[in-house]
């Protein structure tokens, strides 16, 4: 139910109010925190706020991430690729792919 | 013509800022720079940027080891093409490594992203030699033309993928790791497409810098030359199977996000739509990154830009896909200090 949750809120997710109207971090935007509806700043009704409250409060937790382009690699995400499933889930984004029009490269 | 100075928080994101800043020509003040490390970086916890002319020209500069080639090259490829003349920049010390975009991502993902808008003709990234951290020792040449206006982007098809290109590459260890990186890798994206070109790049002697070390970086091509790119480096211990499993995997992480822009690049191209002549762009992206976030709304401060942010029209009806397709109107941004021919 919780993932039914979380991928009905990205859905949703209002990009314009959550970036140019929000104080919500880049971080807590994309891990889906609601702005409350009173000032569009905080929303604490989700038990992972909790851990965004910390870093938000204390600027200076991010004081050892580099400013750098290169996001860290997350090996528990990139072994999710171990499964076929997942691995034929993404044919149709290449020409070779099904359902496609067709196209004619090489 | 004194103005005040655009007040900004904390080290990240510095470098943006200050292209933004230059590209503007509003002074920043940023503070609270990790004001509570005892060791903070820079001198001090505050900086205070007046910007002035890019001028461009031929320039040569030893990087620090503490951070590779891309981290300088990343910004300056904003800036460049709004010199006062051609830039031709040597750059020396490490040009791969974890932190940021390596010579090889920028010469093949970087500069094809400003073909878009008109920043193509005598574009060029020449990779003399190769510095592998902690070391370096290796030596980039960037040499880049000058506009006057940049063209306004409309790209909003991802189209499909048809081709994979890599480079692999390895400096003083056995040249063996780099075929063993490219068949672990295509062991991984061979069932896609049959038009996989993975080159291996060998420098050897005093081209190959000053310290060990291999890394894979891909780079995947759309039907509407849409790029999305991964890349790995060797860390110390480990092998050349796990960095290319490594690459190739992050480079289908790439592909499912989906989007007309690489993921690294989400900025640059922002950057550049607003820029852009007084017209609406439109670009359909992929998840946004953190950065881009905070790009976006440093922008709003500086530009006055807000960009329209809509879910993308799903391409498939069955695709669970999260696009997102950004607008904006470009400020018809005017580079004066181009030399008159």
């Amino acid at each position: 139910a919780r993932s039914d949750f979380t991928a009905r809120t990205k859905r949703k997710k209002d990009w314009m109010k959550l970036i140019y109207r929000t104080d919500l971090t880049p971080q807590q935007i994309l891990t889906g925190e609601e702005p409350s509806p009173e000032d569009g700043g905080d929303a604490n009704d989700d038990d992972d706020d909790d851990d965004f409250f910390k870093i938000k409060e204390s600027a200076d937790v991010d004081a050892d991430i580099l400013d750098q382009t290169k996001e860290p690699v997350d090996e528990k995400a990139l072994s999710k690729w171990e499964e076929e499933d997942m691995l034929d889930a993404i044919r149709h984004l290449f020409i070779t792919g099904s359902s496609g029009e067709g196209d004619d490269e090489d | 013509m004194a103005q005040s100075p655009l007040r900004l928080t904390g080290h990240l994101h510095l470098r943006t800022r200050l292209v933004l800043s230059i590209l503007s020509g509003k002074p920043i003040k940023i503070d609270g720079i990790r004001s509570n490390d005892k060791n903070p970086g820079l001198r001090g916890t505050t900086i205070l940027i007046k910007p002035g002319v890019i001028t461009g020209g031929t320039i040569t500069h030893e990087c620090p080891l503490s951070r590779s080639v891309g981290y300088f090259l990343e910004p300056l490829v904003m800036l460049a093409p709004f010199s006062k003349n051609p830039l031709n920049l040597t750059l020396k010390g490490i040009t791969t490594d974890n932190h940021d975009l390596s010579a090889d991502l920028i010469r093949t993902v970087t500069l094809p992203h400003l073909q878009p808008f008109g920043i193509e003709d005598g574009l060029e990234l020449r990779i003399k030699k190769r510095g592998a951290p902690p070391l370096g020792g290796g030596e980039v040449q960037f040499i880049c033309p000058i506009v006057k206006q940049v063209k306004t982007l409309n790209f909003v098809q991802p189209g499909r993928i048809k081709r994979i290109r890599g480079i692999s590459h390895a400096v003083r260890v056995s040249p063996q790791f780099s075929n063993r990186m490219i068949d672990a890798c295509r062991s991984v994206l061979n069932r896609y497409i049959p038009d996989i070109y993975l080159y291996s790049d060998v420098y050897k002697k005093e081209e190959s810098g000053n310290s060990p070390g291999y890394a894979l970086s891909l780079v995947a091509e759309s039907t509407t030359t849409a790029l999305h790119c991964s890349e790995a480096v060797s860390v110390p211990g480990g092998t050349p199977e796990n960095v290319a499993i490594t690459a190739a995997r992050a480079l289908l992480t790439e592909i499912k996000r989906g989007g007309c822009v690489d993921r690294h690049h989400q900025i640059l191209v922002l950057l550049f739509m607003v820029l852009g002549s007084e017209d609406i762009g439109r670009v359909r992206l992929g998840e946004l990154s953190s950065r881009t976030i905070q790009f976006l709304r440093d922008v709003r401060d500086f530009f006055g830009t807000s960009f329209k942010i809509v879910k993308a029209e799903p391409l498939d009806p069955d695709d669970d896909n999260q696009d997102l397709l950004l607008s904006c109107y470009g400020i018809g941004f005017v580079n004066v200090n181009k030399a008159v021919a």
